[in-house]
């Protein structure tokens, strides 16, 4: 596991690093690390186990475990991954981007991988984003455009949207589940279940997987992805990506199987997935479109049968899961060789290429006699499990319908995809195209007869591949194994019964077309999603606008109020007051009082600043008389030169501001207000502290020690420059620190315009 | 040794200021100093890490009647993070060095608003704490300022004013404390009961002294200064705040808190907790919207402090955990963020991201380095964001606040959408015709992507569990408050 890990991740930083000397060799040579890779997966044995202590204080370890599920995803993965990566080196031959493009790839496969491995829900979810992550660079590979960019961005915010609310998830499961081990949870499957929050985690883990696997109604970003390189397409929106939602909710079956909302919300939302994706498949004309939405019912069926959840089920569900992958593969490989061959994707124009395109025809009829569901082929087989799944239990048997939709557009995308673009009428005769070069048709070959070859040997696809799965995700056996050949039963006839109204579809498949475009005024889900962050962006900036002004005053009230509402908060928490007491207010003490007082609000009312500056000047000698009141005079002195200073510098200054003159404040009454509540408040506290006394006080002590220890006989002095001597070294920083930026703003004059 | 983190700088910034205006002895006296203050960090936290918490009374007079400084994990894990943000950041400092700030004192200035900031982490008295914190705000206020822009000088402004009202609250609340308690010192007020007669004025302390604290750590509704004044100033400056700064204000909470302040103030944790959730949102909010780099990394400061106060808020040793781990992340990648913006406007000439496009095309490593850092603000595996992101969801979930883990959660989704835009703008987009690519000479494209990797390879080490960072903050969180007390004052083992 580690090592196809390893390689997956080394190498794609090796082809990064190296592109230049890459970009000369041929297709084949640029492909034989996802060979490498291939076979790493191919040697994993069941069972095999690696953990790691990741961050051991956060209870995440890095645990993977190779079971049966695991096992086959991963082949899946690495499996498809070989024959897309030739393909890709192929359809990128010659171009500068092609190791960049090769490299991102093989990132993707790697966190696939360790998707497929992860038995500690916190490395899954690591892995799960690692792909978003190599998703969201892969279709913006073109990112000089800006649809690309556009799409990019909307799948990665759809599919992280969803990454965080599994995570939220995960973290409430590993916390109900007292561990982050899927096999220690599946233990105690029936504890957690019954928990009262797991209603939450479900919802919320359910979130994830629905949007990854773009189930309705999160499924428009599907569409949006096919802005990437086609053999990005076929990769991750098709064979591996997309499934990792389905490949989640198979994996905690047996952990969430029984809890309450998981049945119904699978069912339901891929139940309407399918159902949407199987109609809009119908109304494009862009190939790749047909493809994607057709990927959607897909996907949808898939959720149904794992939410349905019986042996059965499953049984279909990892079956078509293996079908589609194959079918689905080949189809958007040879989708395109075509763009890239006949230079569009547009059915209305597509048609004959059977005879310029021999090899793409083949493998084109091939996985599309899959997809239709061809007696003997795997989609067959996995279609007719599924039906059977279905029909077993009573309240299961309205998914019929569902399936029946499902196999219906699958069948009549079929046909146009592998009849009518190679067999079917043109006008153009497209007599200058030409068969693609080998390494494109490698991969839609081996994908489209590996449809034939699987049923054929159904043997090993039932017991090597798909049993083994199965017992990781159900302990109950299946009843049906995988088979070629069913006999003529109830599900044949809704097999036929498929096949027939998808020859119908087809026929009248302009019309629906036309019926698309007619239709294209109904709101979609990438309207929603643009409604979305245009409502939400629109309320942000108006919001920040408001508040955050780049108006001082605004500032500076929000935050004194904020200051003053905390202790009011406190207040009411904890209220209390002031013990009684004090000395009367001597006659001489009032005087200062007074004056401060009333300076401060004549500062307050007048118009001019000069005048406020000296209501100010007299509010400071106001304070300084009371300091002497108080056997204060070191500090009055201060205090007068201080203010002194301060005024002398104020007004130097005004008389330079240019427009230091008198104007009206229609705010002027409510600052006012509030200044004087804030002051009263200030006061209050200050008075409630002179009722109180501490048992000691530091200065007791500084006052006995200062002479006997200290050596001076100021105790202010020696509190400054010995006992507290840090903070005066501090105070000397900030002014020679303020020094430094006077002097710095002196010197420069203040530029306009110009951006640091 | 618990002395040396502001010490060594403060010395250092005398030696740089006496050096005068001599560009090439500025940058290696410069380059020296950060090394010493990265020595001193480091043999500070070694030391702590290996024989527990570290006190020392400055000029011997015992404590609470001298000043003490204490080292305890926390202390020591961020002084080590200040030295982890200033060495890059002063690297990057000397490839965009254009003798212009330096003559005005720049070098000199960081180094004392470094030791103002270790101050803030090691003194355990709260008047010492204030002088530290001017000793910060006059230093950042000048660095703001240096080179004069308008917009510069505007923002400084509004910085230095909004934080003079902190000044002026912390000092009423601290006159206040010592008026009703007495003492400053923080382990002396742990260490005895409050008189039940004034513990309802205690308590209107404390919830000035968290106001005061707010303003420093930008919380909401008091976040203003921030956004004013980070978009502004030269880059390496912004890059060194955004790591710094605003880390103060949330240790004061988380120290003072723990030792003293939550217990006796009612709504302090309450307080927090309710306030950090419209911190994170109305953050990521304004950042969502801004079309100028450096702005929306500013606002994301914003949103990303509302984790880090949920964090102190939610408590015990998960939440705390929770705090630092986030602060260390934050403090790395947020700095880094300031750097790679700065590296686009030496190459694309601008802030704007209108104005900027192709950098994926043409400096391949500059954007895998971003794109990193980036997708590590927004908290993907395996970096130093999902690890800081887990612990505080964590925390929230299992401490029974899912409304602030729901907040956690949604402000992750913004954010990843504004760092896209940033990538998808400035490096995905193709060059708009206006931009002039400018192409620095190899010796200053080496030094501008130096830091970028120093601090790619710090986030990824962190998210990887590899390293300190981890084992620290899990040490840090065990904010005993016996334990700080023993330190201080002394006394037996219990």
């Amino acid at each position: 596991m580690l090592a196809a890990l390893g390689i997956c991740f080394l190498s794609a930083l090796g082809l990064a690093l190296g592109r230049r000397w890459c970009s000369r060799l041929s297709p084949w040579w640029v492909s034989i690390p996802s060979l490498l890779v291939f076979g790493a997966v191919l040697g994993v044995p069941q069972g095999a186990a690696f953990r790691w202590p990741w961050l051991p204080e956060l209870g995440v370890e890095f645990g993977l475990r190779a079971d049966g599920l695991g096992r086959l995803f991963a082949l899946l993965i690495a499996g498809i991954g070989v024959l897309i990566q030739v393909y890709a080196a192929g359809y990128f031959q010659g171009k500068a981007s092609r190791e960049r493009l090769l490299a991102l790839l093989l990132l993707f496969e790697g966190a696939m991988l360790g998707l497929a491995y992860s038995e500690h829900l916190l490395t899954l979810f690591a892995f799960w984003e690692l792909t978003s992550v190599a998703s969201f660079l892969l279709i913006g590979f073109d990112h000089g455009q800006e649809k690309a960019r556009k799409s990019a961005l909307q799948a990665l915010t759809v599919t992280s949207a969803g990454g965080l609310a599994l995570f939220a998830g995960l973290l409430l499961l590993g916390w109900i589940g007292g561990t982050y081990e899927l096999t220690a949870l599946a233990r105690d499957s029936g504890e957690i279940v019954s928990h009262p929050a797991i209603g939450w985690a479900v919802a919320l883990i359910l979130l994830g997987c629905l949007t990854k696997s773009a189930q309705f109604p999160f499924h428009f970003w599907l569409p949006g992805a096919m802005a990437a390189p086609t053999p990005v397409s076929a990769y991750l929106h098709s064979a591996t990506m997309v499934k990792a939602g389905v490949f989640l909710a198979a994996r905690l079956t047996p952990v969430l199987g029984e809890a309450p909302l998981w049945t119904p919300a699978l069912v339901v939302l891929g139940s309407a997935t399918v159902v949407a994706g199987g109609v809009a498949a119908l109304l494009q004309s862009d190939l790749k479109l047909v493809l994607a939405y057709s990927t959607v019912h897909a996907l949808g069926a898939l959720m149904v049968l794992v939410g349905v959840g019986t042996p059965n089920a499953l049984h279909a569900a990892i079956a078509l899961m293996c079908s589609h992958a194959l079918y689905k593969g080949a189809l958007f490989t040879i989708v395109g060789c075509v763009d890239k061959q006949a230079g569009t994707r547009a059915l209305s124009e597509l048609g004959g290429l059977a005879r310029r395109m021999p090899w793409s025809a083949a493998a084109a009829g091939l996985a599309s006699l899959s997809l239709i569901g061809g007696v003997a082929f795997a989609g067959f087989t996995s279609k007719e499990l599924a039906f059977k799944s279905v029909l077993e239990q009573p309240q299961t048997q309205g998914l019929v319908a569902v399936l029946l939709v499902a196999a219906l557009s699958g069948g009549a995308v079929a046909l146009l995809l592998g009849y009518e673009v190679f067999w079917g009428r043109a006008e153009r005769l497209f007599e200058d195209v030409r068969e693609a070069p080998p390494p494109m048709l490698v991969g839609p070959l081996i994908l489209s007869v590996a449809g034939v070859a699987l049923p054929l040997a159904s043997g090993f696809w039932e017991n090597s591949l798909i049993q083994p799965a199965l017992r990781s995700v159900t302990s109950a056996p299946s009843s049906k194994p995988v088979q070629l050949w069913y006999g003529f039963d109830l599900v044949l006839g809704l097999s036929v019964l498929s096949w027939l109204s998808a020859w119908a579809v087809y026929r009248r498949h302009e019309a629906l077309v036309r019926l698309g475009r007619a239709l294209s005024f109904l709101p979609s889900g990438t309207q929603v999603y643009e409604l979305f962050w245009k409502g939400t962006l629109g309320g942000a900036d108006l919001l920040t606008r408001r508040w955050q002004n780049g108006r001082l005053r605004w500032y500076a009230v929000v935050t004194v109020a904020s200051v003053m509402a905390a202790p009011g908060l406190q207040f009411s928490w904890a209220p209390g007051l002031p013990s009684a007491g004090g000395t009367a207010v001597r006659a001489f003490e009032a005087l200062p009082v007074v004056s401060v007082v009333a300076a401060a609000l004549y500062a307050a009312a007048t118009r001019t600043t000069f005048a406020a500056v000296a209501a100010l000047g007299v509010v400071g000698w106001g304070l300084a008389a009371i300091y002497v009141d108080f056997g204060a005079p070191d500090l009055a002195l201060t205090q007068l030169v201080v203010e002194a200073l301060t005024v002398v510098l104020f007004v130097f200054v005004v008389q330079r501001i240019p427009s230091a003159k008198p104007h009206r404040d229609p705010w002027r009454l409510a600052h006012a207000v509030f200044a004087t509540l804030v002051g009263l408040a200030v006061a209050g506290l200050a008075y409630a502290v002179t009722q109180t006394t501490p048992h000691s006080k530091i200065s007791d002590w500084h006052a006995a020690n200062s002479l006997a220890e200290g050596f001076g006989r100021n105790v202010v002095n020696v509190i400054l420059v010995d006992f507290r001597a840090l903070d005066t070294l501090g105070e000397i920083a900030v002014l020679a620190v303020a020094a430094i930026g006077v002097v710095a703003m002196y010197r420069t004059k203040v530029r306009k315009g110009v951006e640091p | 040794m618990t002395v040396l983190p502001v010490v060594v700088p403060l010395a250092w910034g005398a030696i740089l200021l006496a050096l005068g205006a001599r560009p090439r002895w500025q940058r290696l006296g410069s380059l020296l100093a950060h090394g010493c203050y990265l020595a001193a960090a480091v043999g500070l936290f070694r030391r702590v890490t290996e024989d527990g918490p570290q006190a020392s009374s400055l000029g011997n007079w015992p404590p609470p009647f001298g000043i003490a400084f204490c080292a305890d994990a926390l202390a020591a894990t961020l002084v080590l993070l200040t030295a982890a943000v200033a060495a890059p950041v002063a690297l990057f400092a000397l490839a965009l060095a254009d003798g212009r700030w330096e003559r005005q004192g720049y070098h000199a200035l960081v180094q004392v608003m470094l030791a103002g900031v270790s101050g803030a982490f090691l003194t355990t008295d709260l008047f010492n704490l204030f002088v530290w914190f001017e000793v910060t705000l006059i230093s950042s206020f000048v660095l703001l300022t240096l080179g004069g822009g308008k917009a510069q000088v505007q923002g400084g402004f509004k910085y230095v004013a909004l934080n003079l009202l902190s000044s002026v609250v912390f000092l009423s609340a601290a006159g206040l404390l010592y008026g009703t308690t007495g003492t400053l010192n923080l382990a002396d007020l742990g260490s005895r009961p409050i008189e039940p007669r004034d513990a309802w004025l205690v308590g209107l302390v404390g919830v000035l002294f968290l106001s005061t604290f707010s303003i420093k750590a930008a919380l909401f509704p008091v976040f203003f200064w921030l956004p004013a004044a980070y978009p502004t100033p030269a880059a390496p400056v912004a890059a060194l705040f955004a790591g710094v700064l605003t880390k103060v204000g949330v240790y004061a909470m988380l120290r003072t808190g723990s030792v003293f302040f939550a217990e006796a103030t009612g709504v302090w944790t309450p307080l927090l907790l309710a306030l950090s959730v419209p911190t994170m949102l109305v953050g990521v909010l304004g950042a969502v919207v801004q079309s100028d780099w450096r702005r929306i990394l500013a606002f994301h400061s914003v949103s990303q402090v509302g984790y880090m106060v949920a964090a102190v808020g939610i408590g015990g040793k998960a939440g705390f955990l929770a705090a630092v781990l986030f602060m260390v992340h934050h403090g790395l990648v947020k700095s880094a963020l300031f750097v790679a913006a700065g590296v686009g406007w030496r190459l694309g000439g601008s802030y704007r991201l209108g104005k900027l496009g192709g950098f994926a095309r043409s400096h391949g490593l500059f954007s895998a380095l971003f794109l990193i850092l980036a997708l590590s603000l927004a908290g993907l595996p395996p970096t130093s964001g999902f690890a800081a992101k887990l612990a505080a969801v964590r925390a929230a979930l299992e401490g029974g606040h899912g409304w602030i883990a729901g907040a956690m959660v949604a402000t992750g989704l913004f954010t990843l959408y504004s760092m896209v835009k940033i990538w998808n703008e400035a490096f995905w987009k193709p060059a708009p015709e206006t931009m002039e690519l400018r192409r620095p000479a190899p010796r200053e494209m080496a030094l501008l992507h130096l830091p970028l990797a120093a601090f790619a390879a710090m986030a990824l080490l962190v998210g990887l569990g590899v390293g300190p960072a981890l084992p620290a903050a899990s040490r840090s969180a065990d904010l005993d408050r016996q334990a700080y007390v023993r330190a201080v004052m002394g006394g037996p083992e219990p």
